[in-house]
């Protein structure tokens, strides 16, 4: 039986400005059976999130745009069908999942759709007790949902979607942000087949072989079926870096550093130490850990958004303050929307400049070239753009700053092995000391001259 | 949606019953409309203080009073338009900056503004979101309006938060050391592009909570069950009264001394 179908799609998100609409897609078609797993691949801003949105009856409803040809939900015309009705039909794990969240607490997010589809308290709570313990969420149940790390917070919406259990889930990108032990679980519970899965992704990774009933790719602006076999080996074939020698070479070191920081909504304390870790310009070290092992607070530390509770952090041998670490040390979060919130890609791209003292001309040229380099329109809403997108703008925008050193945190998170490499490549060339943050460890060792790990809260 | 205000802690305030912490907060808000007295107010506001410390601590409460801090600032810079009428207590030849009437019109509105907003924050940084859901739901407000206000309730405290957020990545794109500096004008004219970034994310989030609820099987009107309840008993029933008897003994105490 036929779930879910798309034959002859195609979409274009309304225009806000003068221009007309361009399309996402035409003329997109694909089919997924009863227990069926299919994976769509394709570059950012290919239109793989707006797939997810349709197939949820969100879009057009909540994001207006032109939608021509048939997508239908088990032979019904999805552009009929109303999201509440769908819950324990169709489940999206989004890509961006911080925003979906809309409760306070961790078991609350959980419950919420279950009351929706009426279920009784005794089912609700058998439901979330199994979902925080598979996705190993139970220690965390009483944690408000903005205090989790990007881990953690996947891992509460495939909570979510583990309590619905849906005949057909969606995963967008969610295979992004979990550690090694989680892709391994996410990667077993689909290959299970007992429901049925869409996975969005940006690039082939192993986790993926052998687990699809077929694989879609996205060709100029369509999706094409495919077979695993012709897929091209996206991370053997990177060609190798050029590492620019500075000739200043500077050093980036963190010496006996200890970070505490208590849990407002439940009072828990996470403990991080660094004994010792260094960085020279021109090089590139990766950095690897569990969700929630304190990647990202490390990466804080470093770049002065934290002081740490005792050690020093030193450059050029120079002990150095949060405020000189800020203009130092160029951090790429994990979720470009916690750094993007200028109207137009123009914009974010001349704040940084318009501190410097250099001519109109001469920012317009800088602009225009590192547009190009990035492959992004000035003119284009920055907020509208897609994650992979917004991704690639930040990189855009840390390019700019000219930085000695760089933590690029899950750079290869919603971006093809390809993209994330020139971002990185961009980025070397100016001989700039790079921080890989991935779970990927494949992706991260293809670069790193060596790696760090974060264990137990010691990173060593 | 970004909701961080809930933090959990052991304190009295914590553990009463949300719905005699709403009572609470109400009445007490609408009696400070009703006493004008400076002295009075002083009291209120020093109460709330109180009430802040002992329930979250003194660095919370001092955060809380952190964010007012800027609105505080902007009633002080409108002063002289106020100060027209009343003796006057500072002035450049002509010109009255401050008169006794404009100080004292200040000093309600502002500790009405701080009182309210502090009442507000405790209830919030003790309560849950999904308690104070239910707690709307008992004073039989319908599913709808008590989600939008719990929402609200907690979306609103998460505006400031999302400030803070542009601002530290503001931060992170200041030029090199060796390139230039920020001036303090320029600080000041970087203010406008955050409040418009945190107007657009206001407005972006309304479309992406909206999705989030009905993906979740949010229909309006219909039927759901409640995971969380609220347990009814002598002990609620002490708290709810003793909520409402509370401010009104305060009220009446104050008045007449």
């Amino acid at each position: 039986m036929k779930l879910l179908e798309f034959k002859d799609v195609d979409f274009s998100y309304e225009s806000y400005t003068d221009e007309k609409a361009r399309p996402v897609f035409s003329s997109v078609s694909f089919h997924v059976e009863t227990k069926e797993n299919i994976l769509i691949l394709g570059d950012p801003g290919v239109g793989k999130s707006t797939i997810a949105s349709i197939s949820c009856a969100l879009t057009p409803k909540f994001a207006s745009g032109t939608l021509t040809g048939l997508a239908s939900l088990k032979g019904t015309n999805i552009e009929k069908l109303e999201p509440y009705d769908l819950t324990s039909t169709i489940s999206l794990v989004p890509q961006n999942a911080a925003s979906f969240i809309i409760t306070t607490l961790v078991t609350d997010e959980i419950a919420y759709p279950l009351e929706s589809l009426c279920l009784k308290r005794e089912e609700i709570t058998k439901r979330i007790q199994y979902s925080l313990s598979f996705w190993g969420l139970e220690e965390l149940k009483e944690v408000n949902t903005f205090q989790l790390s990007g881990g953690e917070t996947r891992r509460l919406m495939l909570s979510v979607n583990e309590a619905i259990n849906p005949e057909l889930t969606i995963y967008d990108e969610s295979f992004d942000d979990l550690d090694i032990f989680y892709r391994g679980k996410l990667r077993d519970k689909i290959a299970k087949r007992e429901t049925s899965s869409v996975v969005l992704a940006s690039h082939f990774t192993k986790w993926y072989k052998g687990l699809f009933d077929r694989i879609y790719k996205f060709e100029k602006g369509t999706l094409v079926e495919t077979r695993e076999a012709d897929l091209p080996k996206e991370l053997e074939s990177l060609s190798p870096l050029i590492i620019k020698e500075s000739p200043n070479k500077s050093v980036f070191e963190a010496k006996e550093i200890k970070y505490s920081q208590k849990r407002k909504s439940t009072g828990s304390v996470f403990n991080l130490s660094v004994p010792s870790f260094s960085i020279e310009s021109g090089e590139i070290v990766a950095l690897v850990g569990l969700n929630g092992s304190g990647k990202s607070t490390f990466s804080r530390l470093a770049v002065g958004l934290e002081e740490p509770l005792s050690g020093q952090f030193y450059l050029e041998g120079k002990a150095i303050n949060g405020k000189i670490r800020k203009r130092n040390i160029g951090y790429f979060y994990q979720n470009p929307d916690f750094q993007i919130f200028l109207p137009t890609v123009k914009d974010e791209l001349s704040y940084g400049l318009s501190f410097l003292k250099l001519s109109e001309e001469k920012k317009e040229s800088l602009l225009e070239e590192t547009a190009k380099l990035f492959n992004l329109k000035l003119t284009d809403t920055a907020t509208l753009l897609s994650y992979g997108k917004r991704k690639t703008l930040q990189a855009a925008i840390y390019y700019l700053l000219n930085r000695k050193f760089y933590i690029l945190d899950e750079i290869d998170s919603a971006l093809s092995y390809t993209e994330a490499r020139n971002i990185i490549s961009l980025l070397s060339q100016k001989g700039a000391g790079i921080l890989l943050i991935s779970h990927d460890r494949e992706f991260a060792t293809t670069f790193a001259s060596k790696v760090y790990k974060i264990e137990n809260g010691v990173l060593r | 949606m970004k909701t961080n205000t809930y933090i959990k802690g052991n304190s009295l305030y914590h553990k009463a019953d949300v719905r005699a912490k709403l009572l609470f907060t109400l009445l007490s808000c609408i009696l400070i409309f009703l006493d004008p007295t400076i002295s009075n107010l002083y009291c209120y506001t020093a109460f709330a203080v109180l009430l802040c410390v002992f329930s979250v601590g003194i660095k919370e409460t001092f955060n809380n009073i952190k964010l007012l801090l800027p609105i505080v600032g902007f009633m002080i810079l409108f002063l002289p338009l106020q100060s027209q009428k009343g003796e006057a207590l500072l002035a450049i030849k002509d010109f009255v900056l401050v008169s006794d009437h404009a100080l004292n019109n200040l000093l309600l509105v502002a500790n009405r503004f701080i009182f309210i907003s502090l009442i507000t924050a405790l209830l919030l940084q003790t309560s849950t979101n999904n308690d104070l859901l239910l707690g709307l739901r008992f004073f039989r407000l319908p599913y709808n309006a008590a989600l939008v206000i719990s929402l609200a309730l907690c979306f609103i405290p998460s505006i400031a938060s999302v400030f803070s957020e542009i601002r530290e990545s503001q931060s992170l794109r200041l030029p090199n050391p060796e390139e230039g500096e920020e001036s303090k004008k320029g600080r000041f004219k970087k203010l406008f592009p955050s409040l418009t970034a945190v107007l657009v994310y206001a407005i972006k989030s309304i479309p992406i909570t909206a999705s989030g609820l009905e993906l979740r099987g949010f229909r309006g009107k219909g039927a759901r069950t409640s995971y969380n309840k609220l347990n009814w008993g002598f002990s609620t029933f002490t708290q709810i009264v003793i909520s409402v008897i509370l401010p009104l003994i305060i009220f009446t105490v104050w008045r007449n001394v």
